[in-house]
């Protein structure tokens, strides 16, 4: 029983005991409900006053019965429901009264036991109720058919961040925005229209302000005596489950956009092959009709295919292998009828536990890229193909220093064939030139600090490229060879190295040309220095000559004496003698200078012999010698007159020097190719085999003695010089000594335009 | 000054026996040591044949002709070259009009003497007027 009831029991009760012990017997209470537990003691009391009013006579024995039962009255008035009236009284009014009182405070005990007895029963059961409605994690509110709320658990409380003792008696409006209560009410009076149950989603204002969606589950309660009593609702927050669905539907339109978006075709297919999804490159790229992937098997799609492989069954094979090894990825490439090269890529989709849910396949057309690849591999060859006919020995080596190219050149010079070095590394290309592996050329542009000598006699950098001259001191167990190589890096477009080149050249023979021509170049130099020093002598011995070949013949003609114009003669002829060297000195040094076009005449050969036997005339006469002229007047040669003159001036003085008394001189030519050969020939002492080389050179003299001071020994050199400055060749010929000499020389015809100039007499 | 000809050269020796030969020969020559010598001897009047040296120091043979042609001393007389060498050098250019000879050194002495009474009796005639023509 509410505790405020009995209060306002025992107050009315109080006053009604108060009026009638003031004598107020017109007092009436009044009786509210059947719950009320006083009601039988305010019946009594109304019986009471009823009694009294009738009974007036005994109205001093009723106010002393009721006094001496006022105290008990009172005490049951006010909650002790023990208290008992003493039943021993003499007055039958007030023993009658006792009697009531003892009947009704028994009753009273009884119904208050009673009472108390549902009230903890009923305590119990809304102590659980409500124990159990806050363990629901669920937000749980109720509200009454007015809609107002009538309570909610702990986790309504949390969510919304509003204590129940805040929501209870108040209505969505009073609670929250305007819309979202609108939105409630009217969901709430359709429902208490219809009592039932009712689902649905709506949002909800969470306790930081934030709107969250949830699903309302509603249900209609009703009380005791069966009317409406109300609404339950169960709140379940979907708004992480509607994020996961939104992050869901994005990560498709993701991948399906990635896939529109890829240059590679892709198929997508689940575990039994059905096609799950494919993209508009794919179809593009093999061509395939739309309807036969909208019924999303895959078999017709692999069919068609199939059939626009170069080689269908070993592609068949493949996809068969593949869809037989779930767990297999693959990289292939494959060549379409219609040209096209595919790179094919597969992988299984496979689950984080391993589980197989299909497969991807991803189509590349390379056929571009292919191509461009066949034009390098095309140009690669060709490169290496050149490398194979390069006239110098050449190899080449890769980045780890394999060699990847032996050439013929370098075959034939090391005796090394290709197979036995392609693919070989560790210094493998060492071995002909030094019998065993080590660093050569080639290993030294590795090396960026300052490149050593490493043995080599020189050594030189220009740009990437090394230069060498090597000395192997016996290649292939042989000959010392002298080699000259350059090795150079073979760079990628970004200057990164991939390989290396080196050409070898044997110069060996280079070298003893070389050293050859240095060995004669210097003796050349010394002939020069020889050849100047000679001519200033000459030079200047004319000046001191001067003198003595004007006083000598003075002197000579005052001499009287035979014995001392003898010796003057001597010294006159030594005066004239050193004048001819002089003479002819310096006509070899007016010889050094080449002749120039302008200068040639064309002369007949016979008239230009005839003209020297005349001036030759006087020095044959001494010896008696004859001379004979046997060229061909018809021949026509282009000289300059006055060094062929002094050619044959020179060989017939030199013919009639080496003649004996009587001895006779014979000058012929020949005529080959534009070419005269013309010969003087004596059949004088002739010359020995070893020196017929000799005789052109400076000063030589056949007979060694170089006394002789009627030949200066410079005629056969200024006769070379002639000849020589003509474009020709000159020589000896004896058959030995004793059996006379020829001298032969070569000049040139004239021209077929060139203009014949006969020299005047 | 009756001397007709005159030798320029650097060199006593070939100076005196040249005067030797010519003296020899009846003929009296002028010997110069130096182009200045032979240009003062031009100053002083000297008309005639004059054999010059090429090679000399400080002013040779071609400088020395320069200056005769420069002092206007050129006319009346004939110049003769004395070259060891026998050729031509680059000096000589514009000035070989200048020269009607050339001799190479060691001479001729016969030669050079009928080639210098040529050269007088070419002078010689000139003077007197009559027309005469140097080969």
């Amino acid at each position: 029983m509410p505790a405020d009831d009995l209060a306002a029991g025992i107050a009315e009760l109080d006053e009604l005991l108060a009026r009638l012990s003031r004598g107020d017997t017109a007092l009436r209470a009044t009786v509210n409900s059947e719950n009320d537990i006083f009601s039988g003691l305010k019946t009594h009391i109304n019986q009471l006053a009823e009694y009294i009013q009738e009974t007036n006579d005994y109205s001093h024995e009723m106010a002393i019965g009721l006094c001496e039962n006022y105290e008990i009255l009172s005490r049951i008035a006010h909650g002790d429901f023990s208290a008992r009236v003493t039943m021993d009284s003499k007055n039958e009014v007030i023993a009658k009264l006792g009697e009531l009182i003892n009947l009704e405070a028994d009753s009273l005990t009884s119904t208050i036991f009673r009472v108390k007895q549902t009230e903890e029963a009923n305590q119990t059961q809304l102590q659980f109720s409500r124990v159990l409605l806050d363990t629901i994690p669920n937000p749980i509110f109720y509200k009454d058919t007015n809609c107002r709320y009538l309570g909610c658990n702990k986790a309504f409380e949390a969510y919304v961040g509003i204590s129940q003792d805040e929501l209870i008696g108040k209505t969505p409006h009073e609670l929250w925005p305007k819309e979202l209560a609108e939105s409630y009410r009217q969901q709430d009076l359709e429902m208490l229209e219809n009592p039932g149950t009712q689902l649905y989603e709506t949002t909800v204002r969470f306790a930081d302000g934030c709107l969250r969606d949830v699903i309302f589950n509603k249900a209609t309660f009703n009380e005791s005596d069966g009317s409406l009593g109300g609404l339950v609702c169960v709140v379940l927050d979907i708004t992480e489950r509607k994020r996961t669905e939104e992050a869901v539907a994005f990560q498709n339109i993701l991948l399906s956009t990635q896939q529109e978006a890829s240059i590679d075709g892709i198929l997508v297919v689940d575990e039994t092959a059905k096609i799950i999804s494919f993209n508009h490159r794919f179809v593009e790229i093999m061509g395939i009709p739309s309807q036969l992937l909208e019924s999303r098997e895959d078999e017709p799609v692999l069919q068609y295919v199939t059939a626009r492989m170069v080689d269908p069954e070993s592609f068949l094979e493949k996809v068969r292998y593949l869809y037989e090894h779930k767990h297999e990825s693959s990289r292939d490439e494959i060549s379409l009828c219609d040209g096209k090269t595919l790179d094919r890529y597969t992988v299984p989709l496979l689950g984080a536990d391993g589980r197989y849910y299909g497969r991807l396949w991803s189509f590349r057309d390379i056929t571009d890229r292919k191509s461009a690849e066949d034009d390098v591999k095309n140009a690669y060859q060709q490169l290496m193909d050149i490398v194979e006919f390069l006239p110098d020995a050449t190899f080449v080596v890769d980045k780890e220093k394999r060699v990847i190219a032996w050439n013929r050149a370098i075959e034939k010079l090391t005796g090394l064939e290709k197979n036995e070095v392609i693919g070989k590394g560790d210094y493998v290309y060492a071995i002909p030139f030094y019998g065993k592996p080590r660093p050569i050329l080639i290993d030294l542009l590795d090396e960026d600090k300052e490149i050593e000598s490493h043995n080599y006699t020189l050594i030189k950098k220009e740009g990437r490229t090394l230069f060498t001259e090597a000395f192997v001191p016996s290649f292939r167990k042989g000959d010392s060879r002298y080699f000259w190589a350059t090795a150079s890096p073979l760079l990628d477009k970004n200057g990164n190295k991939v390989g290396a080149i080196e050409s070898i050249r044997d110069i060996t023979e280079y070298k003893q040309a070389e050293e050859e021509r240095l060995r004669l170049e210097s003796r050349l130099h010394h002939a020069r220095m020889i050849e100047s020093f000679m001519i200033r002598l000459g030079h200047d011995l004319r000046t001191p000559l001067t003198p003595l070949t004007i006083l000598l013949p003075l002197i000579r003609k005052q001499v009287v004496d035979p014995d001392l114009l003898k010796l003057v003669d001597i010294c006159c002829k030594s005066a004239v003698s050193m004048k001819k060297l002089a003479d002819k000195a310096q006509l070899l040094g007016s010889l050094a200078t080449e002749i120039k076009t302008g200068e040639l005449e064309c002369v007949t050969l016979a008239s230009l012999v005839e003209l020297s036997l005349a001036d030759s005339a006087d020095i044959m006469a001494q010896k008696n010698i004859s001379c004979k002229n046997e060229v061909a007047p018809d021949i026509v040669v282009n000289v300059i007159t006055d060094q062929i003159k002094e050619t044959f001036a020179n060989l017939i003085s030199n013919a009639v020097h080496f003649s004996l008394e009587n001895g006779v001189i014979r000058i012929d030519a020949k005529q080959h190719n534009g070419t005269v050969t013309v010969s003087v020939q004596d059949n004088g002492i002739g010359l020995h085999p070893g020196i017929l080389e000799h005789i052109f050179d400076e000063f030589f003299k056949a007979d060694e003695s170089r006394h002789d001071l009627d030949a200066p020994g410079l005629g056969l050199t200024i006769c070379k010089r002639i000849v020589s400055n003509h474009h020709g060749r000159i020589w000896a010929e004896s058959p030995g000594l004793g059996k006379g000499t020829t001298i032969k020389f070569t000049i040139n015809e004239k021209d077929d335009n060139s203009r014949i100039y006969e020299k005047e007499q | 000054m009756d001397a007709k000809v005159m030798l320029v050269d650097d060199d006593k020796m070939i100076l005196e026996a040249v005067e030797l030969f010519f003296k020899s020969e009846g003929i009296r020559i002028l010997t110069a040591a130096s182009g200045q010598k032979c240009l003062d001897f031009l100053a002083e009047g000297f008309r005639g044949v004059i054999l010059m040296d090429v090679m000399m120091p400080d002013m040779d043979g071609w400088d020395t002709i320069r200056k005769i042609v420069e002092n206007d001393l050129y006319v009346g007389n004939i110049i003769v070259m004395l070259t060891a060498l026998g050729t031509p050098d680059n000096k000589m250019d514009g000035l070989q009009e200048y020269v009607t000879d050339y001799v190479t050194k060691p001479f001729n002495t016969t030669n050079l003497l009928s080639s210098l009474q040529y050269y007088l009796a070419i002078l010689q005639a000139e003077k007197s007027g009559t027309t005469a023509h140097i080969k």
